[in-house]
């Protein structure tokens, strides 16, 4: 009895010790996984020291995610090719301004910028003491030599339609009539000063010029073309990363690039870039192979089933302000008669066509500008193609179509896009204008190829068409000239093109305001398109991803805004990972720090 | 026997030659061009640089006959998608990992097939051939593979965390491609046998062995399972090539960077050299797929003679 009495006590004790042993280790094990998992006050592989909470050193990798279906991937620069710039592209400089989560254009290697009194030329100052991995200082010799790279022939770059009409004889070099050392592009006072000569005065060079991302003269000279930057042991840097492997159909690695001198060491020091041949990003996020994705509506569905993301923050911004709208050869019968175009316009519900197709990944497009995209309106334009199904019939009967008597087939061609769920929309459209207005408006499918070809034809071949536009820079001139005469879609309007000159001469802002806002209203108001939404872009961060570049910014958008997460914004400092990476399964990146 | 390889072989090499002009033809004639941009198309001065950088300024004759002079040469051209390799490096690199998914397919689904088919047939009518006909095979037919490799992914890797969803570079990385993949030709080759092994289990001289008092074993290894693989080659042979030449879905799904997307990302960007290298890939491979089919009857049916050996 006692002997079993004692034993229960031992047993009890020993029950007691063995809790209390077991609380501690499984704290000291929690203690000392975030423990090993914090970096705050030590320094990365690029000699930045981390912020409190941040996770240790080697964590400071970023790895995202890049669908390749469609994609031709060729270069990492800008200058080499735009349309086959593989993913973590134009991390190997720093350009002359960069963009900050609110749109404002902020100093990236220029410190200050002017215009000339008569407005034909800006000034760029670049800071000294920013090197190259070679050993090379950038001066203004590197952008001078990757634009005058750019208008040779012989590298027929792929968007130098960019710079010319900007650019003093850029236009002509790229034709071959003039060498491109003519080029308006020239050294300043000193090797710091960058002289950028205009076609005439051109308000908006300093937000075009967020696309000065700069070979390196020497390497250029040495290479003969930007190739060298997709080459480990060529690749020339003078940004935070170098080049650690470039294999474009499965990951691009850049790692820390260990002589960095310039002014903006990013707490992350590495970027991985999975590429995959299409298929399912949700997956790959949810077992920690990505750090983030882009969601579509239909991730977001099945996310929200997913223990591990169902409460998860979806970011939304609108990425580069990409609109979706129908457009009309204005040049032929019925669209060559403007109240056939505006019943159209006054016949599209957006806000119950968003709603029940698209949302919360889109808003709807009254305007050609979406909102927070400079000199953008919306209140004055709503008037001109609200849904007003009556309006629409008697502007068509007005037309000489009443109730769709007499109205012409018409085909309206689209092509498949799954993000933007064209399908399913261009199908509402068209049953909503048929049965509204009692015309015949036939749908036919194109693949994207052939499509643009016929597009873009000159007189075009698409008689109704379903296509988007997202920007090239940030200024309005860049969205609103896609509708100047001879320009994208077959409209001219004198008036327009007016305007769009006289607002890209203004330097003054309220006053481009002024021009910007009667642009829109008359494009709106002679309905050359149908405005149906804004593309908003929705992203998921793993919970570890931490850092004001997430943050709402003045418009209400979050999340890692255009131009993305590189030398062109500023978000480049403002994202760490922090030490709460251990509560995510997230796969380790073996040799990239 | 070497006389009829070589005049199939020659028959092979017209047809491609007829099949590269067809498709160069078509691929130049259908709209849209390498070099058309979506946003904003390239301007004139431009788009003459970069035509006449690849060539393509020139008379449709003229580049066809360049690049066949080329490919005589062994060069298949620079593909516009990816012009820091040759189309030749191209092949080297991707091809080899749609093979291996391929290959993996091919000897699991023919095998899994077989013997599942067989199982089915010898005991047909019973709850072992239900499963195996009505529940396995018919699903693997039904169900397409990358609904197939969805679901694979949310059990295995999402839910379970066992395998990766998707990726390339170590061995785990195939496990579930291979399942998705396989399942199709499995069931296929499962219901072929099942039905050509039940036909000749009935055939007289299977019940002429019987009553000869021969073993199961015996009549079935080498009196039904011979017989009821001869149907089987027509099935196995042009299932090869598909297989092959990757699944499109299968390596989308499965994130490989196999062959097989570059049949719809060449078609879509209109990469000339590189949609001319992979049509001759799958003219050489049916072709040779259908020699070797040939071949293969005369093997296992003594009955078959080849054209020109049967006398």
């Amino acid at each position: 009895m006692s002997d079993s009495a004692n034993q229960r006590s031992l047993t009890r004790r020993g029950f007691i010790v063995a809790s209390g042993a077991g609380a501690l280790s499984f704290a000291a094990a929690c203690s000392s996984k975030h423990s090993t998992a914090s970096g705050a006050g030590t320094k990365n592989a690029l000699g930045l020291t981390l912020q409190s909470g941040a996770a240790s050193a080697t964590d400071q990798y970023y790895v995202q995610a890049f669908d390749s279906t469609g994609a031709s991937y060729k270069a990492l620069d800008f200058y080499e090719s735009v349309y086959s710039r593989a993913p973590l592209a134009d991390q190997f400089n720093i350009p002359l301004v960069r963009l900050d989560p609110n749109y404002s254009i902020v100093p990236g290697a220029a410190t200050k910028w002017e215009q000339a009194a008569d407005g034909n030329s800006w000034t760029f100052h670049i800071r000294p003491g920013i090197m190259w991995s070679d050993g090379k200082e950038l001066t203004a010799a590197d952008y001078i030599e990757t634009l005058r790279y750019s208008a040779d022939p012989k590298h027929a770059w792929d968007f130098s339609w960019f710079w010319s009409g900007v650019i003093k004889n850029y236009t002509e070099a790229v034709a071959g009539k003039v060498p491109t050392s003519e080029i308006g592009v020239k050294q300043g006072t000193d090797k710091y000063a960058l002289v950028i000569q205009t076609e005439g005065p051109i308000a908006y060079v300093p937000s075009a010029c967020l696309y000065t991302t700069p070979l390196s003269a020497a390497a250029l000279s040495k290479y003969g073309s930007g190739s060298y930057n997709i080459n480990p042991a060529t690749c020339v840097t003078c940004g935070p990363y170098t080049l650690t492997k470039f294999d474009p159909t499965a990951t691009i690695v850049l790692g820390p690039n260990k002589k960095y001198s310039g002014p903006f060491a990013p707490p992350i020091a590495a970027l991985v870039g999975k590429i995959y041949a299409g298929g399912d990003m949700l997956p790959r996020f949810q077992t920690g192979e990505i750090d983030t994705i882009s969601v579509t509506p239909l991730d977001l569905k099945i996310a929200a089933k997913n223990s591990r993301t169902k409460n998860l923050h979806l970011y939304k911004n609108p990425n580069d302000f990409e609109i979706w709208y129908t457009f009309f050869d204005t040049k032929k019968a019925p669209f060559n008669n403007v109240k056939v175009r505006q019943a159209l316009a006054h016949c599209v519900d957006r806000d119950s066509l968003v709603k029940s197709l698209l949302a919360p990944l889109a808003t709807p497009a009254y305007g050609y500008l979406t909102p927070g995209y400079p000199f953008a309106v919306e209140d004055p334009l709503k008037p001109l193609t609200n849904y007003d199904p009556g309006k629409a019939k008697s502007l068509l009967a007005a037309a000489g179509y009443p109730n769709g008597k007499g109205f012409p087939q018409v085909t309206f061609n689209w092509w498949a896009n799954a993000v933007s769920n064209t399908e399913s929309v261009v199908q509402a459209l068209t049953q909503n204008w048929n049965k509204q207005l009692g015309i015949n408006i036939k749908l036919q499918e194109l693949d994207k190829t052939t499509f643009y070809a016929r597009m873009n034809k000159k007189p075009t071949q698409i008689q109704m068409g379903f296509v988007s536009y997202g920007m090239d820079y940030f200024d309005a001139s860049n969205m609103l000239s896609v509708y100047k005469s001879g320009g994208r879609h077959n409209w001219d309007n004198a008036q327009y093109d007016g305007l769009l000159a006289k607002g890209a001469a203004e330097s003054k802002a309220a006053q481009r305001q002024e021009i910007y806002t009667e642009a829109q209203t008359l494009m709106t108001d002679q309905a050359p398109a149908v405005f149906v939404f804004h593309l908003l872009y929705g992203y998921y961060y793993a919970p570890y991803i931490k850092g004001s570049a997430l943050a709402k910014n003045k418009d209400g958008y979050d999340g890692i805004q255009w131009p993305g997460f590189g030398a062109t914004s500023n978000s480049l400092q403002q994202l760490y990972v922090a030490n709460s990476v251990s509560s995510w399964p997230r796969q380790k990146q073996s040799g990239v720090l | 026997m070497i006389a009829y390889l070589a005049k199939r072989f020659l028959t092979l090499l017209l047809v491609m030659l007829v099949v590269t002009m067809l498709i160069f033809g078509l691929m130049h004639a259908v709209p849209g061009g390498p070099f058309d941009q979506t946003q904003q198309p390239l301007r004139g001065p431009a788009l003459a640089n970069i035509t006449r950088k690849y060539g393509l300024d020139q008379p449709i004759w003229r580049q066809y006959l360049h690049w066949l002079w080329a490919l005589l040469h062994g060069d298949l051209g620079i593909p516009f998608e990816q012009p820091t390799m040759s189309v030749t490096q191209l092949i080297r690199k991707a091809w080899p990992i749609t093979l291996i998914v391929g290959g993996i397919t091919i000897g699991i689904s023919y095998v899994g097939g077989l013997i599942m088919g067989c199982i089915a047939a010898l005991k047909h009518n019973t709850w072992l051939d239900w499963l195996l006909t009505s529940a396995v095979s018919t699903a693997g037919v039904a169900l397409p593979n990358y609904v197939v490799g969805f679901l694979l992914i949310s059990v295995f890797s999402v839910k379970l965390g066992w395998l990766p969803a998707g990726g390339w570079g170590q061995p785990e990385d195939l496990i579930l491609p291979v399942i998705a993949f396989s399942l199709y030709p499995m069931a296929l080759m499962a219901r072929y046998t099942r039905a050509s092994t039940l036909e000749v289990t009935y055939a007289d001289y299977v019940r002429m062995g019987r009553a000869r008092g021969l073993s199961e074993r015996r009549i079935t290894l080498r009196y039904i399972l011979r017989t009821a693989l001869i149907p089987l080659i027509t099935i196995m042979g042009p299932n090869i090539p598909n297989i092959l030449t990757g699944s499109i879905f299968i390596e989308a799904t499965f994130a490989l960077p196999g062959l097989g997307s570059y049949f719809t990302t060449a078609s879509l960007h209109r990469d000339y050299p590189l949609i001319l290298a992979l049509v001759l890939i799958v003219a050489v491979l049916w072709g040779t797929c259908y020699i070797l089919s040939d071949i293969a009857y005369t093997l296992v049916d003594p009955r078959v003679r080849l054209e020109g050996l049967s006398r």
